[in-house]
């Protein structure tokens, strides 16, 4: 009894988690791209509000499939501007994720945090009320590495650094940012 | 809570306080002097320490005192690094902590204070938020840590933060209010050892030092941390969508979450902080979509964090 009340719970979080939370509205009119990037054909475009779909995702792009002024219409666009359903399965499920984690995300969403990991949350009250933990504070300097130790920690993957500057703020418009056409 | 604030002379604190009264600015950041004025106003025999510091406003532009000092900025995020683990503590698993140290000063490698002693701790709490504080301490909560993928997500978070600590958000908010510059100077007059009575001064003026995760930077202040952040883990080597991935995650958890509240209290909403970032990367990083995610040697770490208990 017990077990087939758990498997039900099994089937109904994982199909929430799959399917039926991916949608969601645009917040702004977005261009729906023909792939998954920037330079990919422009295929039409998603209406500010207009409600969508997921089809599919790859990484920050989304699929999206939406009720177009000639039918429905399928493009992709990032994710920046999308305000998706509130459903209590709406995250993507991350890979590194165990089948518990994906089960129990229902009730940690449901701010019951505390009661159901046995951690303590944090709250202003305990920040004002910390003494000072010098035990805690050394092991926290111990774990600290140099900068070879990082740099042959990257190259185990490898990362290779490159140069690039910061972003500018949006609206400082640097030059022929937002020249024209 | 009583303070020994007698470790400053009392004339010496009181001009400090007229100082930093004349030089307090309207609005948020003078709450923030509020309450640091409130700790220390009792003792202050100073007229027109009026409970309304707005009507004084004064530009900015007066220049600082004092800088703070590396070894200042270092010996105050030490202090307030140590109040924050009075809160909560670290996460007991050395290869998790280990872990997010390697990550983080390899990102931190890419900034422009290279040679800062960073140090970064998760911290054992469901709370999902992440801290950084002056000189280098970087913190993610294990509740936000347990929402990542993969390495160039964490990478993005600690992207994030460093960027705070490289741009001096905090000790920019602690120098305006003056009274970590003045009390330096007066004191630096007085004392020769300074290393002890220089982390009971932060004590005194800082307040309780764990409080100031707390109080939170301006939005710009955020934004910022966000654009730069994002760099910051491109120029590591990850792919740049890691901070903006994370960012949805939390703009599709449920408003009311308890574990969401001090980040919200602290932070634009991530919905916000999304828009403002795509504004602002548009397709720039697009080329560097083949960027790592680093996803195998995130996930054994995170099996690491999901036992420790």
């Amino acid at each position: 009894m017990v077990g087939a009340r758990l498997w039900v719970l099994l089937i109904l979080a994982l199909a929430g988690v799959r399917a039926s939370a991916e949608s969601g509205t645009a917040t702004r009119e977005l261009t729906l791209y023909e792939e998954p990037r920037a330079e990919a054909k422009a295929v039409g475009k998603l209406a500010k509000d207009a409600k969508f779909e997921q089809v599919k995702r790859e990484r920050f792009w989304v699929l999206v499939s939406s009720a177009g002024p000639s039918g429905s219409q399928q493009g992709w666009v990032q994710s920046f501007y999308l305000t998706w359903a509130d459903t209590p399965t709406g995250n993507a499920p991350s890979a590194s994720r165990g089948l518990a984690e994906i089960v129990g995300l229902g009730a940690r969403r449901n701010g019951n945090v505390t009661a159901t990991l046995g951690v303590r949350g944090l709250d202003e009250e305990q920040l004002k009320s910390a003494r000072f933990n010098a035990e805690e504070l050394n092991k926290l300097e111990s774990y600290g590495v140099a900068a070879p130790v990082a740099a042959r920690f990257a190259a185990e993957v490898p990362l290779d650094a490159l140069k690039l500057d910061y972003l500018a703020p949006p609206g400082s418009t640097p030059a022929g940012a937002e020249g024209g056409r | 809570m009583s303070r020994p604030i007698h470790l400053v002379h009392p004339v010496h604190l009181a001009a400090a306080a007229a100082l930093a009264l004349a030089l307090c600015p309207a609005g948020s950041e003078a709450q923030g002097f509020g309450n640091l004025l409130r700790q220390i106003a009792p003792a202050l025999p100073v007229p027109g320490l009026a409970p309304q510091p707005q009507q004084q406003a004064a530009p900015l532009s007066l220049p600082n005192l004092s800088e703070t000092s590396l070894e200042q900025e270092v010996a105050i995020g030490k202090q307030l690094a140590g109040d924050l683990l009075g809160a909560v503590p670290l996460v007991k698993n050395d290869a998790v902590q280990a872990y997010v140290n390697r990550v983080g000063r390899w990102v931190a490698a890419q900034s422009e204070r290279p040679d800062l002693a960073w140090h970064f701790g998760v911290l054992d709490t469901m709370d999902i938020n992440a801290f950084s504080l002056p000189g280098g301490y970087v913190f993610v909560t294990r509740g936000l840590y347990q929402k990542l993928s993969n390495e160039a997500e964490l990478a993005g978070v600690l992207g994030h933060e460093i960027s705070h600590i490289v741009m001096k958000h905090h000790l920019k908010v602690l120098e305006k209010s003056k009274l970590v510059g003045v009390a330096s100077s007066l004191l630096s007059s007085q004392v020769s050892s300074r290393n002890a009575l220089g982390n009971a001064v932060a004590q005194n003026l800082l307040g309780n030092g764990a409080e100031a995760v707390a109080r939170g930077l301006d939005k710009d202040a955020e934004y910022e941390a966000d654009r730069m952040g994002v760099v910051l883990a491109t120029r590591a080597g990850y792919e740049p969508y890691g901070l903006p991935e994370v960012l949805e995650k939390l703009a599709r958890m449920k408003p009311g979450d308890d574990s969401m509240a001090l980040l919200f209290k602290t932070h634009p909403a991530p919905q916000d902080r999304l828009g403002r970032l795509g504004d602002a990367m548009q397709n720039k990083l697009d080329r560097y979509g083949n960027g790592k995610t680093v996803e195998a040697r995130f996930a054994a770490s995170s099996g690491a964090i999901n036992a420790a208990r």
